[in-house]
């Protein structure tokens, strides 16, 4: 079991690194002009209304 | 430099008027005292160490290895999910406003009761730990002997002690929570090292963290296992507060993202090395399992009854942080809350000290309802002393079931919104997964699903009971009131800018 473990270790640290590089990737080519604040579906069917 | 900042400021002070909300709380936390407050409410020594024994009994020494592994992993995957769905929607309501304008303000009034309930458990839980493990000690030190009763009035002092220190400032309890973030590192490393030093050469194998099929309980072993979860899933909570403390925090569309995610990323890391190291250290499993507090007992054991009574002190301080930091998170969400009208006597909970910008009256709110939870146990168990269930017990799973279930409300309305076109990958903030996203928020909504009938299962069922009476009281308030009277944060945008201006105008000078 302790080799499983270990596997369940690393696999956990791993995951953990790949969503941080991930996250911070989309930090640093987020472009603030392609954005749009989400304010929710009835107030933007409110506003094309 | 601090120019710099002003122009952050304004930025982050914009982005929340075009929810329609004024800047009433102040911002002044840096990405430290975001990913601190979490971190400290998590408390790796707070959840972990009280729950120990509890791990223990029903997974044995391989719930520290796989247990405390495994629900880090999901976990991981569930605070991602919500680190970007507040890097999207930055408003202090959190869980509760993103449900809202995903889903619908019925969604939102559902999602806000139901974290709410899980805060009260958490904050009482929490408080309830410290009076626990603080009341022998005080009474070996002043001469006294403790009882319950003594207990429940230094739960009381404790809270009005966390209370004044909330109502006083967010920059008073922000350096704490900085503080307290050090000081749980500092304190797994005296741990760790001690163990290390003194007892290196009667630790266990390595192979004992992961060794599985022993529960001290009289359950099979694979249900055990499943039961032991509690111990990393209730220390695995509260790390909405980055959310909830959002409309504090200096750039926080990266910021809390980042402290939501860290939070729980260190947390498993510090813990599992906390966690291995003690229990290789375990001389004799069963002894300890059946010890009043299994991580004292198998501490002193390995190290002396000196040592063990220092690192007691020392987790007790640890869990005083958390309490602080836990009221701040629960203030936060009840005056979001309150904000959009959501509770009896909203305005009153919604409002800014004007002195301290902190939402005071929310705040003690959040002191009366913790004391009341504890008060009710108090008495329940004065009337019927032969009660079998623990109070810790209770409160851990009430909140760890009513957090997740709101955590992973606005995760389903997402996806909903995802598949209908509604959300885009306009909408997402500067903190976000990319394609990555869907795959993990189905996967966190099914280990929400797994672990919250996992938490409410016998011998839990009090809570699973507690939990279904909870949310009948709520379907009969809002069936009777808020369906037609409750108009969500939808209402705010109505707000003008002039509106805005105006309620900012008094905390301008102040």
């Amino acid at each position: 079991m302790l080799a499983l473990g270990v596997v369940l270790l690393l696999f956990t640290i791993g995951v953990a690194i790949a969503i941080g590089y991930r996250a911070n990737e989309s930090v640093r080519q987020f472009d603030e002009s392609a954005h749009e604040s989400f304010i929710g579906s009835q107030a933007e069917k409110g506003r094309e209304g | 430099m601090r120019q710099e900042k002003e122009q952050q400021l304004l930025e982050d002070k914009r982005d929340l008027n075009k929810f329609g909300y004024a800047q009433e709380l102040l911002r002044d936390m840096g990405g430290f005292s975001n990913f601190a407050i979490s971190f400290s409410i998590i408390s790796i020594l707070t959840g972990a160490v009280s729950l120990y024994g509890h791990g223990l009994l029903y997974g044995g020494s391989g719930m520290m290895g796989f247990g405390w592994t495994l629900v880090a992993l999901f976990v991981i995957l569930i605070a991602a999910s919500m680190s970007e769905l507040a890097s999207a929607i930055p408003t202090a309501g959190a869980l509760y406003h993103w449900a809202a304008i995903l889903g619908s303000k019925r969604w939102g009034w559902y999602t806000a009761w139901i974290n709410l309930i899980g805060q009260i458990g958490i904050v009482a839980g929490i408080d309830y730990s410290f009076s626990l493990f603080a009341d022998p000690l005080l009474a070996s030190a002043f001469g006294y002997t403790s009882t319950e009763t003594t207990t429940l009035i230094l739960f009381g002092i404790t809270l009005l002690l966390h209370g004044t220190f909330n109502h006083i400032g967010i920059r008073l309890v922000a350096r704490l929570n900085d503080f307290s973030a050090w000081y749980h590192i500092g304190v797994v490393v005296i741990l760790v090292g001690s163990l290390v030093f003194f007892s290196r050469h009667d630790l266990q194998p390595l192979d004992y963290l992961f060794q599985v099929g022993q529960t001290f309980s009289d359950k099979p072993y694979a249900i055990a296992f499943l039961i032991g979860l509690l111990q990393a899933q209730w220390t695995f909570t509260g790390y909405d507060a980055s959310a909830h403390t959002i409309e504090e925090t200096i750039n926080p569309r990266v910021r809390a993202a980042w402290g939501i995610y860290t939070s729980v990323a260190f947390s498993f890391i510090f813990g599992f090395i906390m966690l291995a190291f003690v229990t290789l250290s375990i001389k004799n499993a069963a002894a300890a399992s059946e010890a009043e507090n299994a991580f004292i007992y198998v501490i002193s054991e390995a190290l002396g009854g000196t040592f063990g009574s220092v690192v007691l002190w020392l987790v007790t301080f640890a869990m005083w942080f958390c309490g602080l930091a836990s009221i701040t998170s629960f203030s936060r969400m009840l005056y979001a809350f309150s904000r959009d009208k959501g509770m009896p006597w909203s305005h009153q909970w919604a409002e800014i000290s004007t002195k301290y910008r902190t939402p005071a009256k929310a705040i003690w709110l959040v002191i009366i309802l913790s004391f009341a939870l504890a008060l009710f146990d108090y008495i329940v168990k004065s009337i019927n002393p032969n009660t079998t269930y623990t109070t810790l017990a209770f409160l851990t799973a009430v909140s760890v079931v009513g957090l997740y279930v709101a955590y992973g409300i606005p995760l389903y309305l997402k996806l909903r919104a995802e598949s209908r076109g509604l959300f885009q990958r306009k909408h997402y903030g500067p903190w976000h997964l990319g394609n990555w996203s869907k795959p993990i928020n189905v996967l966190s909504l099914i280990w929400i699903l797994f672990i919250s009938i996992m938490m409410v299962i016998p011998p839990n069922q009090t809570a699973g009971y507690a939990l279904i009476a909870m949310f009948l009281v709520l379907l009969i308030m809002d069936l009777a009131y808020y369906r037609k009277h409750f108009k969500g944060p939808q209402a705010a945008l109505g707000n003008s800018e002039e509106d805005i201006k105006r309620q900012e105008a008094k905390f301008r000078d102040s």
